[in-house]
């Protein structure tokens, strides 16, 4: 039995977070421009198969208007009708067509 | 057969110079025996048939039969023979000598041949004149050919020639017994020229043979007659029990798994289709018993699940923190009824928040604590 996770730790007044991830999908970042980044990709390997295992942190700093998301396999093995799956490239194109909204409302999109 | 009258005729002057007519003749009559002569100026009996043809013809004949009134209407035949006087190797004509003869004998004959119940013989003279036929009219008044005539019957005219030609032969005839198909047998009396004939009907000669096929197909009827009932009374013996299954598998497919399965103990076929049958019905209802048991114990673990994923859900933050500048959204579907997705929002000291997401391999309901006790 083994699990992947991302933890991060938000310096609220910064704007600071320090990404580790531990075998998951990466954090994905929409800037105020519209620009999509990925964040945790040096993830390391997933909690129980190592004894002991050790993992990098990331430093990002957010700047206003910024969504950050957390997503898990369950987002991009979504499957449509025609049993085409969601991927990555589907949450990526919501993200560029989504300019201001709330963190609700691109969550009911996604689950759209 | 009764010779009744005599006479001896003789040559004119031949008996004696003085007589020209001299033919003494005894005749019965009366139940006595009479005599006399006969010829005469009124009877020139040397032009008679009886006389004139023996003479010619130099052999005896027999006449055309008559009746003879003097004898009692009785039926006579003339037999006449010519007789002669031998000198010095030559033969020379004296006369002729006549026998009547009562033939009432030889019709009572062949009034008796009973050959078979409606069979019968006739007998005809040499031009085809009944001298007997069991229709006793037809006894010197009808010849065989007037009769086919009457009867409309060319067949019984060829026999009559046949009969009348002496010939020896077996024909088939369907007048002379109405109806009927009969076999006409005949053969000439050589003495005379006579032909006798029997006549019997077909059905009489075979009527052995059809009794006998009678009875050969009444048995065989009766036969067919008891196999039938055999193969019908053995044919519901077998179908009855799978008429009883039917009626029983209609029962059983709406459901009704305690109706009664009549116990046939036969160790054919039928009997182990009705111990099978038995065997399904007890196999059904075990099974259904176990679905139905199944299904409970289905819903108990679905409600367990159910409830185990309130607990799962209670895990989740129920509210995010708040803070300025920063909004936080999150939802877990479960795949199943746990899901394998946790998340967390932790407010940490010194302004800090931690986030975290996890997804455990499998989803399942034990990994539920792994998470939280790791």
């Amino acid at each position: 039995m083994f699990a992947t996770a991302t933890y991060i730790t938000l310096d609220i007044d910064n704007r600071t977070m320090s990404i580790t991830n531990a075998g998951h999908f990466p954090l994905v970042i929409r800037n105020h421009e519209g620009v999509i980044s990925q964040h945790g990709l040096n993830g390391g390997i997933s909690q129980g198969i190592l004894p002991d295992p050790k993992y990098q942190t990331e430093q990002v700093i957010l700047n206003p208007g910024d969504i950050g998301l957390l997503y898990s396999d369950g987002a991009t093995e979504a499957q449509n009708k025609n049993k085409q799956q969601f991927n990555f490239s589907g949450i990526s194109y919501i993200l560029e067509q989504e300019a201001q909204i709330s963190p609700e409302e691109l969550i009911s999109r996604l689950q759209q | 057969m009764l010779f009744t009258n005599f006479n001896i005729a003789f040559e004119p002057f031949r008996f004696e110079n003085s007589y020209e007519y001299f033919a003494p003749y005894y005749f019965k009559k009366d139940g006595g025996i009479n005599f006399t002569y006969i010829g005469g100026e009124n009877y020139k009996y040397f032009s008679w048939d009886w006389y004139r043809i023996p003479k010619e013809k130099k052999s005896p004949q027999w006449t055309e039969p008559f009746f003879d009134k003097d004898a009692g209407d009785i039926i006579m035949s003339t037999y006449s023979a010519p007789f002669y006087k031998e000198t010095k190797g030559k033969k020379e004509f004296l006369g002729v000598v006549t026998a009547d003869i009562s033939l009432s004998g030889l019709t009572e004959i062949l009034a008796s041949l009973k050959i078979t119940p409606t069979g019968f013989a006739f007998l005809i003279f040499k031009n085809g004149t009944f001298i007997f036929h069991p229709q006793v009219n037809f006894i010197m008044n009808e010849t065989i050919f007037t009769l086919a005539k009457k009867l409309d019957d060319s067949s019984l005219k060829n026999i009559g020639i046949q009969m009348v030609n002496g010939n020896i032969d077996a024909l088939t005839n369907t007048s002379l017994i109405p109806g009927q198909k009969s076999w006409v047998f005949f053969h000439p009396i050589t003495t005379n020229g006579w032909s006798m004939s029997v006549v019997i009907p077909e059905n009489d000669v075979f009527a052995d043979m059809h009794g006998i096929t009678n009875r050969v197909t009444l048995i065989s009827t009766i036969g067919l007659v008891f196999l039938l009932i055999c193969v019908i009374w053995i044919s519901r013996s077998i179908t009855k029990p799978i008429r009883v299954l039917s009626n029983v598998t209609d029962e059983i497919a709406v459901g009704n798994l305690d109706v009664p399965i009549p116990a046939i103990k036969t160790s054919d076929e039928i009997g182990r289709l009705v111990d099978s049958y038995i065997h399904m019905r007890d196999n059904m209802k075990k099974y259904i018993e176990e679905v139905i048991h199944l299904t409970a114990d289905k819903e108990r673990m679905e409600s367990e699940l159910n409830f185990a994923a309130q607990v799962q859900q209670g895990f989740l933050p129920q509210e995010h923190p708040k803070y300025l500048n920063y909004e936080f959204g999150a939802v877990t579907v479960p795949a199943k009824f746990v899901g394998g997705n946790f998340y967390d929002l932790i407010p940490l000291q010194n302004g800090h928040l931690g986030l975290a997401l996890g997804d455990f391999s499998g989803k399942g309901v034990s990994q539920l604590f792994t998470w939280r006790n790791s």
